[in-house]
């Protein structure tokens, strides 16, 4: 089956070349050029049949019927060999701790913006940077309980930070489901490997959110807060709570009474210390932010600021992973660490600078043009694959308002090998890492594979045919 | 617990136990047409209420219009459809309290359900799908024994049940009672309805073993009213009421809990101090109806002792 698989120009994570594969990808590599492919195909359904039956689903908007869908799930495993997996981890820690201790700073005293490292403007006209939340004393100055990095490897097989998500980073849950559909389904393929086990993670995720409590008491009440069962991640929220041992609860089981948030229960009302929340800034609280808002908690953030509740992660970290900020990343960890970054960016053009403006417009078919504050994979520009008058749409966008823009050389991701029925495919992955900070930072081993399923296709994102694959990392 | 848990919890397990009672009741009923041509479908309708709701979207009440009202219909709130999507939402909103293996089952039923070919189905074939919900409600109710810790979560469920359960047979025997009433009854019409009403809430094979085929009115309504041991019996039903209640309040009575408390009384004081002879002579309608209302005040007081309605939507 892996006859025609061709790896092309791309980096190719299993094969070096046609029919020639990695060491670590050997083993793997035998097994399923053996296996028959009506028994590959049976079994790849039995694995699309789990996630429904587990309601592993997202909802699809705008469909009355309740169409719910699953996200495609490909068998071939992401293996990453364990010395690169350390030299990330290194690199993922250093890359959280600068970016905690910009956080902390731009909310108080922005010495970096004093020396001059980053531009004021560019701080203080973002959107997600709240003045509300400057001076609070945020318990161990952490801002950011959890972060997901979204890592990339360009053409040489070189590990780049492609975006940092430090407000509400999806897809942990998806990290276990991927790995309990292997273990039900192709227990083989991982047998034939040692593989860092995801077993005990979740106390490392409870312990981190204790430690960020209020006065440090020692057994808070912890919460997650979800907007509720129609939200798309809403899988996410419900699989963390419940691993978690703690409360899922919506803006309407909370209220505050002077200056204390509650929980309602079946007995009156309960405490709450540590809020882990999962709904955006601008829904928290209506009377400091939209105040159309339903999800939220109408004193919430006077709660806060009496440092009586934990918020985390903390509000307006938006400010940290900007896609304009992205690019200063790298000059933040020398500033604040003395150290070289470990793992590169991606090179990014600014729009708002008249020159790099220049280049980007004449060079518009060859770049990946991305806005500063948008996600999910939205609106933005692939250069090559867009037709004349797309990039001429765009063009008029970013003359009107440069500084909401980026531009990205289009770096080709690195591709893996999924199972198309009679043969194995080549689609471009990236991988979000998890990063959980608390006494101590602590990287999640692995992190979530995302496929691009369509073909050709450089976008992951599960709204936009997105797939996702199991990630290994070796033991030895 | 949250009070917005407790109420799902309580939403799941009455929609489940009310999809099971309507398909139950249909399917007698079904199958008891085959062999006798009688047609009396909208007491089915006349038990679920909905006469209004009906004849608004049906010309009449024939077997087909009946059956599509109760099982599939989305306007209808109580259709088995409706039940069971409303049941698995409610789990949906709680999965991460209720065991992994439960919210499966549901989730799994909720897709038979749905995937049922319900817009051309067949008089032949449709009581397969009535068997089935009675099966997964069993699965259900199996599920829960097996996998749930007996906690709150587990207690607010079997009240739940309970309820739904107790307040159902009273509206089977309301309605069904009219018609033996009925002086064209000979005495072999009225045994076959008799009979037909204890195997709408799955009574007969326990009313022959205990009082063998000598099915009268008097007896069968003494079977539902007041049977000790039989699990769908009212009297039964309303012990496991005050049984879960007494759990959940460690046998104290607190001032918040007072009003519930002496309701549940009077309601057991009725079932404890009356006869079968007593009841048909005040008037059974006018009993079932006083056990009806009192259900309704049975909800809203647990609503408001457990502060189920403090949570807004």
């Amino acid at each position: 089956m892996f006859k025609t698989y061709e790896t092309k120009s791309f980096f190719d994570e299993m094969l070096q070349e046609r029919e020639k594969p990695r060491a670590h990808y050997q083993t793997l590599y035998n097994r399923l050029s053996t296996l028959p492919e009506d028994e590959l195909q049976a079994r790849h359904e039995a694995a699309q049949q789990n996630f429904l039956r587990q309601g592993i689903t997202f909802t699809v908007y705008n469909d009355d019927q309740g169409a719910e869908r699953t996200i495609p799930f490909d068998f071939v495993p992401n293996i990453i060999p364990k010395d690169e997996w350390l030299q990330l981890e290194k690199g993922l820690i250093q890359r959280v701790k600068a970016l905690n201790l910009f956080l902390d700073d731009v909310y108080n005293d922005q010495q970096i913006l004093k020396d001059g490292l980053i531009p004021r403007e560019l701080v203080v006209t973002c959107k997600y940077f709240y003045p509300q939340v400057t001076k609070i004393k945020v318990p161990r100055r952490n801002h950011i309980f959890m972060a997901g990095i979204d890592l990339i490897k360009d053409e040489n097989g070189e590990f780049r930070v492609l975006e940092d998500n430090l407000r509400n980073p999806s897809g942990l849950s998806y990290v276990f489901q991927n790995r309990y559909v292997m273990r039900h389904v192709f227990p083989d393929f991982l047998q034939d490997y040692n593989v860092v086990s995801l077993e005990n993670q979740f106390t490392h995720i409870h312990d981190a959110l204790s430690s960020i409590a209020p006065n440090n008491i020692t057994m808070p009440n912890i919460v997650l807060l979800t907007p509720g069962v129609y939200n798309s991640a809403y899988f996410d929220h419900s699989f963390i709570a419940q691993q978690l041992g703690i409360e899922l609860v919506e803006g309407r089981d909370l209220l505050v009474r002077d200056r204390i948030v509650y929980m309602k229960t079946t007995r009156g009302l309960k405490r709450v210390d540590v809020i882990y929340r999962r709904i955006d800034d601008e829904f928290l609280d209506p009377l400091e932010f939209r105040p159309d808002s339903m999800l939220g908690v109408a004193g919430l953030l006077d709660a806060y600021r009496a440092g009586n509740v934990t918020i985390s992660n903390g509000i307006g970290n938006g400010v940290a992973d900007d896609k304009a900020i992205y690019h200063y990343v790298p000059n933040m960890i020398r500033y604040y660490l003395g150290e070289d970054p470990i793992i590169r960016n991606v090179e990014t053009y600014f729009l708002r600078d008249e020159e790099q403006r220049k280049y980007v417009l004449e060079n518009l078919d060859q770049l990946v043009v991305k806005q500063t504050d948008g996600s999910g994979g939205y609106n933005l520009l692939i250069g090559p694959h867009a037709t004349e008058q797309e990039r001429e749409d765009y063009r008029v966008q970013i003359e009107k308002n440069p500084s909401n823009y980026i531009a990205q050389p289009m770096v080709t991701l690195s591709r893996m090998p999924v199972f198309r029925g009679e043969e194995f495919s080549g689609c471009h992955i990236d991988v979000r890492a998890f990063v959980f900070n608390g006494e101590h930072p602590h990287v999640f081993p692995g992190g979530l594979t995302r496929v691009a399923l369509k073909e050709g296709s450089l976008v992951v994102n599960s709204s936009q045919g997105g797939g996702c694959k199991d990630t290994w990392v070796m033991t030895d | 617990m949250l009070s917005r848990v407790s109420n799902s919890l309580y939403w799941m397990s009455r929609n489940i136990e009310r999809a099971e009672n309507t398909a139950r009741l249909i399917s007698v009923r079904l199958i008891g047409s085959i062999e006798h041509k009688e047609n009396h479908w909208d007491e089915l309708i006349s038990i679920s209420g909905a006469n209004e709701d009906f004849e608004k979207r049906y010309d009449k009440y024939d077997a087909r219009s009946v059956m599509d009202f109760m099982s599939f219909s989305s306007d209808n709130p109580n259709s088995i459809l409706n039940c069971v999507k409303l049941a698995r939402e409610d789990a949906r909103a709680i999965r991460e309290i209720i065991p992994q293996e439960l919210w499966e089952m549901m989730n799994s039923f909720y897709w038979e359900v749905k995937q049922y070919k319900y817009e051309n189905w067949t008089v032949d074939s449709i009581d397969d799908f009535y068997q089935m919900i009675i099966r997964q409600s069993a699965l259900f109710q199996g599920m829960v024994e097996a996998t749930l810790s007996f906690d709150e979560a587990y207690l607010f469920i079997k009240m739940a049940k309970f309820i739904e359960r107790a307040e159902k047979t009273s509206r089977i025997l309301n309605i069904y009672y009219y018609r033996s009433e009925d002086p064209e009854h000979n005495d072999p019409s009225l045994y076959r309805h008799w009979f037909a009403v204890l195997q709408s809430v799955s009574g007969h094979e326990a009313y022959l073993k205990k009082h063998h085929p000598f099915i009268t009115g008097e007896r069968v309504i003494e079977f539902l009213l007041f049977d000790e041991a039989f699990p769908r019996s009212i009297n039964y039903c309303l012990e496991q009421v005050y049984n879960v209640f007494q759990e959940l309040e460690n046998g104290k009575i607190e001032h918040y809990s007072e009003d519930l408390h002496q309701l549940i009384g009077e309601m057991r004081l009725d079932f404890k101090t009356m006869s079968v002879i007593d009841v048909i002579t005040e008037d059974i309608h006018q009993f079932l109806q006083r056990f009806q209302s009192n259900c309704s005040q049975l909800g809203r007081l647990i609503n408001k002792t457990y502060y189920l309605g403090e949570v807004g939507v």
